[in-house]
């Protein structure tokens, strides 16, 4: 019995597509994934419409294009996420890898770290991919052995990041996004390697919140999320195509870090901030069990220098007869215009994710 | 009479940008590591015909290089402390494959402490 595996390789210099294959990175993920799905997304042109003397009975459609589609379920591994996040965010700019020194380099917590620890840094708005036109977008080859299955997805593009937190299962991904080519092919003959499991997921109880609301109630749980204005683009090129021809950044959309908070208590603080626009710093860290070297832990986080409560969740309680009256917050982390709305952070091992 | 030295072998995970840390290979017995080469050609290692193999693959992500006799005790020591830490990280993976982690994952990480011998020298 063969697992099911999934390679991960950025494109480099081009979005792929069916006819397109760019320069892929050297870095290459084989991701300790818990579920991935691939949908092609046919598309059937339906002719039911036409005089055809059919005898009002449905007549055959055919295939008129492709719509890719894909999705994956992972554990939140030191690894595999800061090659996620460099996958959704793009390597190319307002990204930075920094190795530990033992005294200058710090974390966002002010940790200093030492050699052979990598700091890898997004700021949002994040990065390009091929051009300032596209978003960094992705090869996937999944295979799935005992079935005797095989897929290729070019051009796979993030639109969506949900990163929670639950007492037990470990810190887990759901990302999601779209493609401009998948195929199905031949066993490509890749043997997996994948960090061992001495290298353990993130969990919730190493998770953190050291900058709040001031006075805001007991955190109960928390989740984080990003969306990301990426769209397929059907252009007719010199190659004709039933797949999109590329993926673009959406002319309006803007990338989204938002979440929700869980509080044990309703709190006058909390409703007071949300209903008066009140901008808060923010920072979420977690910390692995697993030491990379020395005392330094495997550790990710995010930091909002403006982050506010912005209307959903049931902020002013669902109010019984009870000891306890609990709510949960929608928020979302802005810029002031003056800054940037968020670091996201990994700290690992690994030299480089461009 | 001069001593042919015997030149020394070992397989290095050449997976691109790979983290410093232990990998398992699938299929494969033992650990691999992008920063530590793993001892191939002697009692208790991987034949070195099984290792030009999976150095001439494209399917494996390893690559054969030449390695420092006086080194290989080091090596050894470093790749069983691997071992050491998947064999106490195997029993909370089956315990959490209750509700988590696929069985056939746990089986690939597994195979990889049952079929090598430990390989310090003393």
């Amino acid at each position: 019995m063969a697992s099911p595996y999934l390679q991960i390789k950025l494109e480099t210099n081009n979005v792929g597509n069916e006819s397109v294959s760019p320069t892929l990175s050297t870095k290459t993920l084989y991701a300790p994934i818990e579920e991935a799905s691939v949908d092609f997304g046919p598309s059937h042109l339906d002719r039911n419409g036409e005089w055809r003397n059919n005898n009002f009975d449905p007549v055959v459609p055919f295939v008129e294009s492709f719509s890719p589609t894909w999705e994956i379920t992972t554990k939140a591994y030191p690894d595999s996420l800061g090659m996620f996040f460099a996958w959704a965010f793009g390597t190319a700019s307002n990204y930075t890898v920094t190795q530990g020194d033992g005294s200058t380099v710090k974390d966002l917590e002010n940790n200093t770290l030492p050699a052979s620890t990598y700091r890898h840094r997004w700021l949002a708005p994040y990065s390009y991919g091929a051009t300032t036109a596209n978003p960094q977008t992705a090869q996937l080859q999944i295979g799935i052995p005992d079935e005797g299955v095989y897929y290729k997805v070019k051009g796979a593009s993030v639109s969506k990041i949900d990163i929670s937190a639950p007492d037990s299962g470990g810190v887990t991904l759901k990302i999601s996004g779209i493609a401009t080519y998948a195929t199905r092919q031949s066993d490509p003959s890749l043997t997996p390697s994948l960090e061992s499991f001495s290298i353990k997921p993130f969990l919730q109880q190493g998770l953190s919140l050291p900058a709040w609301l001031s006075n805001t109630s007991t955190t109960d749980g928390f989740e984080l999320g990003w969306e990301l204005p990426v769209e397929a683009v059907r252009g007719i090129t010199s190659t004709s195509t039933k797949f999109p021809s590329t993926i673009e950044w959406t002319p309006t959309g803007l990338p989204i870090l938002s979440g929700s908070i869980d509080k044990r208590h309703i709190d006058s603080d909390d409703i007071d901030a949300l209903n008066s626009g009140t901008t808060f710093a923010a920072r979420a860290t977690c910390v692995s069990d697993t030491l990379i070297t020395g005392s330094t832990y495997y550790r990710f986080g995010v930091q909002m220098p403006n982050c506010i409560y912005t209307p959903g969740g049931s902020p002013y309680g669902q109010i019984q007869n009870a000891r306890r009256v609990g709510g949960s917050f929608e928020w979302q982390a802005v810029s002031d215009g003056a800054s940037t709305s968020a670091y996201v952070e990994v700290i690992n091992a690994t030299t480089s994710y461009a | 009479m001069t001593n042919k030295k015997e030149t020394r072998y070992g397989l290095i995970l050449d997976l691109g940008g790979a983290p410093p840390t232990a990998h398992v290979v699938v299929d494969l017995p033992g650990i691999f590591r992008s920063d530590v080469p793993r001892p191939v050609g002697h009692e208790g290692e991987l034949s070195l015909d099984a290792a030009k193999h999976y150095d001439e693959s494209d399917s494996y992500h390893l690559k054969l290089v030449e390695i420092d006799e006086s080194k290989v005790d080091e090596y050894h020591q470093i790749l069983n402390s691997d071992l050491k830490s998947l064999e106490r990280a195997l029993p909370a993976a089956r315990k959490a494959a209750r509700t988590n982690t696929a069985l056939s994952v746990i089986e690939e990480q597994s195979r990889a402490i049952k079929t090598t011998k430990p390989t310090t020298k003393k």
